[in-house]
């Protein structure tokens, strides 16, 4: 337990000096993130463990003389690639590991400092197999700011943190700063929320500290809900401490004494790493009473989330957290104002939290040299789709999305052709090929109609319905709507029975229509953020594929996806009769002579393509 | 303060709550669906909207300020309302009429005053509960989820027992578990039927069973209470019409009555009654502060709540089961009749009184409860202008009351009623009266004995549990308590609407009837003298007649799952529960521990044992019962001592 700050400092000094001494001895570090996790790499994890305590004279030499160390890493955002393992010092960056290939790994990389080339991730813009993650032209063209040193940075060590300069700054703004000298800097960084609005950061913090409160609180919102999105759950994961740091320093700002971590209870590795963090901080006396004899005293405590979309929503999550049912309340009074339990509350999103340490270590002027004016820094995003790489990706505000899809994803898997990009999850909006080479940030996404959101970015192509993909989202909505106001509990499940109308292909003018009155009832009057941007899938699919919609009416879906337009036929020139589409058909809609070509009759067919799957002619095809 | 409406500038009151308040009270009423000045702010219907600097927000969250300049209805905003009536109305059941709130609907009322003839969305029913297991019926297909009765039951009444339940579209206002709710902790008062805003939350109609009454050889007889006669005008179309009960009372002769009784009488000797048990306690200093015992939705509360204030209730009946029990124990012989031959109809403005009627100790007294709704029910088919009816004197002997005793109808009527008969028979010297809280009244009492103490008067459940929780100031003797706000004439079973500004009214009308009477107290009241004097001279009867008692009651019906069953009487029980609580903490393993022992001892057919669910003490869990010993924070060795002791037995 640190008495005073200075005591920490040599701590955290020590502690930069070891990381140094062991990046440059063998160490084998392997990522447990959730998407690793899933494919096993704790499995692999264990394999390497069995390997370093068996009777192996080589590797006991090894040890014995360099030391040989077995980490637990976090999320380094290929999860796709998953499990992924690196072997330091060299550097070597494994993927797709398999508890088998552990042999392989200790005898060729460990012992001899050799690459094991088959397991080497492939360069999705060269082709080539690159050796080093950091060689890839996926990781050159990112900015690693927030995910500093992703591979080798241990998730699970309060040292490891420490090692990386982690608690200097909390440590700067104990010995020195002001709560305002704090704010002022948050505020001349720039820094916007990052879970969606992209309020500023620095002015919430100023909002929550003049009010007026026997006590406050601070909240961090992991309750990340967006399909699709899963930054937080990284953050979380590969650097727990990063965030409680900034919930700290936020404590300190705003003057409160207790804060809340929640974070759904879907993200069990994220949980289990921040209740361990707040452990290890705890002990080492940077939360509790008197935190480094500052005589500043705040605590923290996980709230786990109970899976309601609406829980991300700020005043639903306080309601929550309060054990109530989470809804929102109407604003004001907003959380700064009385939040939970009524006293004032700083809630900011995860990586919010996480930008903080960075802000104070680098000061403005560094942290302001990434991103553009109105946004400065980076923002992490997740992409998915069909294009080569998926995961986590950090970039500069700024960066546009063709960087992002080609520059880094890769660009599209073969055999697709861009169309939009889904952007900001269900609350964001669509964007069509002309917006590709539009600078990412906040102002001009609200611009284009879209939003940052919490960063999700979904690519959609030429064989995607954009009906279908309003449909989609729309049922998310209206299955997350928490059922208190009426536009969005009534509304986004009328527009839903709209869209899917539209998908059935029974859909009319009038239906066009009212689905446009609708989303404009929805969106004016709904009560909470959720509900006022649930329409936005429909408006920006209505703006820039509206034609899209139009055909749908007129009895034919452009790209081909909906299944209610698909008319299954047979090539009588193709079909030799063999009768084996008949026998599979499930609702016994083919019929014909054998030997001549068979018939289906369009009336009994449900489309479900397995006579095409089961033609070994290729004679079916959708007309 | 003066802000700018449509254009207008137009003058509103300080410290308004909210827009939606300070227009109301200025004569503008702003559209809404689930707003009420007593609870807190919800925001959900989204029909208040209002323009403010070319924003369009909600006035119910919306504080009024100097020169605010605000429009209240342009195209877009109607737009607006027209298109969120219309999703209410997609999933609504719209059997209007057959729907109780026929004509009093405040969705009906909007979608004629918004001219909605056609639906453009498409017609989703949702599942829906129905529930007619209590005084208060429900029926979710017409549930537009305002929140309003949960807010009501919550905030006003403390009571909370029912919720939202589910997500999105299939949100619905649940009690635990969907119980039904006549076996919930309800306490019936019906404020969440008072204020409803459609058909969901309805009173029971037992109106059929007046008339196959009617039909009977029985004699029936009817009993109206005070607050009736002030709240039925408002569906008759009549307005401070002070002899209003004396033209009910010819009314229901008209229709078959053979005999008509007020109420109020029975009001009278209450308070005398209970003005001697509040001397008698007060003088012994026992069973301190005194809570009235006349509404039963309070009474419920007490015994569901808390049961240990349960001696606190004054034994006293409510008036409607003493004059049920006068009528069918004393008046029976005076007619020389079989007491079921009489048939008795009691009048009131409550729903809780129609569960009051059904209690056990009080069954056979009353055989019919009707609301002042269902009255007016009965008035309006019969096709007989009340207003035109002469007024008839209620029937001898219990026809005549003082003021006190009409005043029951009233917040603070009983503890004034209770004070007079004090002063009468002992005098007061000072009597001083303070709000302080809205529905809480503070008495402070001198009498001429020397002694002195403080009563409260409470309306509103919530305002009690919150009196009861932090009850200290040891002077505190008497507690009257109204579960509704406003007292009776804000009762559940009164007609629509319910809200503040109409019982204030209401609270006008019987004040003024109050002040025709002639007679001041109880005391003045012959009749109740009489009584006193010819039929309640035998104590027993006296008690038997006007005394009752109360038992806590579970909120939780309790289940037993056979688990090793002995069809004897004479055994040893042992009852685990498996409630979630318990389950959580172990009790599963006892059990099994429990059921293993029983077996290796030899003891099947001497022990039998059960789960249960569940036994109401989750603090301290997990709970077993060895016959009716509680043992809390079980273990299997706590279970085994205590069984072998019995064993021993």
């Amino acid at each position: 337990m640190f008495k005073n700050p200075l005591e920490a400092l040599s701590y955290i000094e020590k502690q930069i000096e070891l990381r140094k001494e062991k990046k440059n001895k063998v160490a084998i570090y392997v990522c447990v993130g959730t998407g690793c996790s899933a494919k096993g790499a704790l499995k692999v994890y264990e394999e390497f463990e069995k390997h370093l305590s068996e009777n192996d004279f080589e590797l006991h030499k090894l040890e014995e003389n360099e030391g040989i160390e077995l980490k637990k890493t976090g999320c380094c955002g290929r999860c796709s690639s998953g499990p992924l393992v690196k072997v330091l010092p060299y550097g070597y960056f494994y993927s797709d590991v398999k508890p088998e290939d552990v042999s392989e790994i200790i005898e060729k990389t460990v012992k001899n400092g050799e690459v094991v080339e088959r397991l080497l991730l492939t360069d999705p813009i060269t082709g080539k197999k690159e050796s080093r993650l950091e060689d890839t032209t996926l990781f050159k063209n990112q900015d690693f700011y927030i995910m500093e040193e992703i591979g080798d940075s241990e998730c699970d060590t309060i040292e490891d943190y420490m090692g990386r300069g982690g608690y200097t700054s909390l440590i700067k703004v104990l010995s020195g700063m002001s709560a305002d000298d704090v704010i002022e800097t948050i505020k001349k960084s720039g820094l916007r929320g990052r879970g969606g609005g992209g309020f500023p950061t620095g002015l919430k913090w100023e909002f929550t500290k003049k009010s007026q409160g026997l006590k406050k609180f601070v909240v961090c919102n992991g309750d990340e809900g967006d399909p699709g999105a899963f930054m937080n759950r990284t953050l979380l994961e590969r650097d727990p401490h990063l965030v409680l740091e900034g919930m700290i320093i936020a404590g300190y700002a705003v003057g409160a004494s207790k804060g809340y971590a929640y974070i759904r209870a879907e993200y069990p590795v994220a949980v289990k790493m921040f209740k361990k963090a707040i452990e290890d901080a705890r002990k080492l006396g940077l939360l509790g009473d008197n935190i480094l004899g500052t005589g500043f005293n705040f605590d923290l405590e996980v709230k786990e989330g109970a899976g309601a979309f609406v829980c991300g929503e700020e005043t639903a999550l306080l309601a929550s957290i309060e054990g109530k049912r989470g809804m929102p309340k109407p604003k004001p009074p907003f959380p700064a104002q009385s939040g939970l339990w009524g006293y004032p509350t700083l809630i900011n999103n995860v990586e919010t939290f996480a930008n903080v340490p960075r802000i104070i270590r680098d000061g403005v002027e560094n942290y302001r040299k990434r991103g553009t004016e109105n946004s400065p820094g980076t923002k992490m995003f997740s992409v998915a789709g069909p294009v080569k790489v998926t995961g986590i990706i950090e970039v500069e505000f700024g960066t546009t999305l063709r960087e992002i899809i080609y520059d880094i994803c890769g660009g599209l898997v073969e055999g697709e052709e861009f169309k939009a990009v889904q952007i900001g999850g269900p609350s964001g909006a669509c964007l069509s090929e002309e917006f590709l080479d539009m600078p990412l940030d906040y102002d001009t996404l609200k611009a284009a109609d879209a939003m940052v959101g919490s960063g999700g970015i979904v690519v959609i192509t030429k064989k995607t319905c954009m009906v279908e993909v309003a449909r989609f989202f729309l049922d998310f909505t209206k299955r997350e709507s928490c059922g208190k106001c009426i536009p969005c509990r009534e509304g986004t499940m009328q527009a839903y029975k709209i869209l899917e109308k539209f998908t059935n292909g029974e859909a009319t003018y009038e239906d066009l229509e009212n689905l446009e009155y609708l989303s404009k009832v929805i969106k004016t009057a709904s009560l909470c953020g959720l509900g006022k941007t649930a329409p936005n899938p429909i408006l920006s699919t209505l703006k820039l594929f509206k034609d899209e919609y139009i055909a749908h009416i007129e009895g034919k879906c452009p790209s081909g996806s909906c299944t209610a337009f698909k008319k299954y036929i047979i090539n009588p020139q193709m079909c030799k009769g063999c009768g084996l589409c008949a026998r599979s058909c499930p609702q016994n809609a083919i019929s014909g002579k054998r030997g001549e070509p068979f018939e289906i009759d369009q009336e009994k067919c449900v489309k479900c393509g397995l006579c095409v799957t089961k033609c070994p002619f290729k004679a079916i095809s959708i007309a | 303060m003066k802000i700018f409406v449509n254009g207008k500038e137009v003058e509103i009151n300080e410290n308004e709550r909210n827009l939606l308040e300070a227009l109301k009270n200025v004569g503008i009423e702003i559209p809404n669906l689930c707003y009420l000045s007593e609870t807190s702010i919800y925001g959900a219907c989204r029909m208040c909207l209002v323009e403010l600097d070319g924003q369009i927000t909600t006035s119910c969250t919306l504080k009024p300020y100097e020169g605010m300049r605000i429009k209240t209805s342009t195209p877009e905003i109607y737009e607006i309302r027209r298109g969120i009536l219309e999703l209410i109305l997609a999933s609504h059941n719209r059997d209007c009429t057959t729907c109780d709130r026929n004509g009093s609907c405040k969705l009906q009322r909007y979608a004629e005053e918004f001219g909605i003839r056609r639906v453009r969305f498409q017609n989703i029913e949702k599942p829906a509960v129905k529930d007619d297991s209590s005084p208060i019926i429900r029926d979710n297909s017409k549930c537009i989820l305002c929140g309003d009765c949960i807010r009501v039951c919550e905030e006003v009444q403390g009571v909370g027992v029912i919720e939202f339940a589910g997500r999105g579209f299939n949100s619905q206002v649940a009690t635990a578990f969907d119980t039904p709710l006549g076996k919930t902790e309800c306490v019936f008062c019906g404020q969440c039927v008072a204020n409803c805003p459609t058909g969901a939350l309805t009173m029971k109609n037992d109106v059929d069973e007046l008339y196959r009454a009617l039909e009977s050889e029985k004699i029936v007889v009817g009993m109206i209470a005070p607050a009736v006669r002030a709240a039925i005008q408002e569906e008759l179309g009549m307005n401070e019409d002070l002899a209003l009960a004396e033209r009910l009372a010819a009314f229901l002769r008209t229709i078959g009555f053979s005999k008509v009784f007020d109420v109020s009488f029975a009001a009278d000797l209450v308070a005398y009654e209970e003005a001697h048990e509040f001397y008698e306690r007060l003088k012994n200093n026992e069973r301190l502060p005194q809570f009235t015992s006349c509404c039963p939705a309070w009474v419920k509360f007490v015994e569901q709540f808390y049961p240990e204030y349960i001696d606190n209730l004054s034994t006293v009946k409510s008036p409607q089961q003493a004059l049920g029990a006068i009528v069918k124990k004393i008046y029976s012989r005076k007619l020389g009749v079989n007491p079921d031959d009489i048939f008795l109809v009691s009048f009131m403005p409550c729903t809780a009184k129609k569960f009051e009627s059904e209690r056990e100790e009080h069954k056979g007294d009353v055989d019919l409860v009707l609301t002042t709704k269902e009255l007016a029910q009965v008035i309006k088919s019969s096709g007989v202008n009340l207003k035109k009816m002469t007024p008839e004197p209620f029937d001898r002997p219990y026809g005549i009351s003082s003021q006190g005793g009409l005043a029951f109808g009233k917040a603070g009527g009983v503890l004034g009623c209770v004070v007079s008969v004090l002063d009468e028979e002992i005098g007061v010297v000072k009597e001083e009266v303070r709000e302080i809280n809205k529905g809480v009244n503070l008495v402070e009492i001198e009498l001429k004995d020397g002694t002195s103490f403080k009563a409260l008067g409470i309306f509103g459940l919530g305002n009690a549990k919150d009196i009861l929780e932090n009850i200290d100031d040891k002077d505190i003797s008497i507690i009257e308590v109204m579960a509704c706000n406003f007292g009776c004439v804000g009762g559940g079973g009164q007609p629509y609407p319910n809200d503040s500004s109409v019982r204030k009214q209401r609270a006008k009308i019987l004040k003024d009837t109050v002040g025709i009477k002639t007679l001041l107290t109880p005391v003045e009241n012959y009749y109740m003298i009489k009584l006193y004097q010819e039929d309640l001279k035998d104590e027993k009867l006296k008690h038997e007649v006007l005394h009752t008692n109360y038992k806590p009651r579970r909120r939780v019906e309790e289940t037993e799952f056979e688990i090793l069953p002995v069809p004897d009487e004479d055994k040893i029980k042992v009852k685990v529960c498996l409630g979630t609580s318990c389950y959580s903490k172990g009790s599963y393993n006892i059990l099994e521990k429990v059921v293993d022992y029983v077996k290796k001892e030899d003891m099947e057919g001497k022990i039998e044992v059960v789960g249960t669910f569940c036994t109401e003490n989750c603090g301290a869990s997990p709970n077993v019962v060895v016959n009716d010993k509680l043992i809390s924070d079980a273990t299997f060795e706590k279970v085994l001592k205590e069984l072998e002791k019995n064993v021993k037995r």
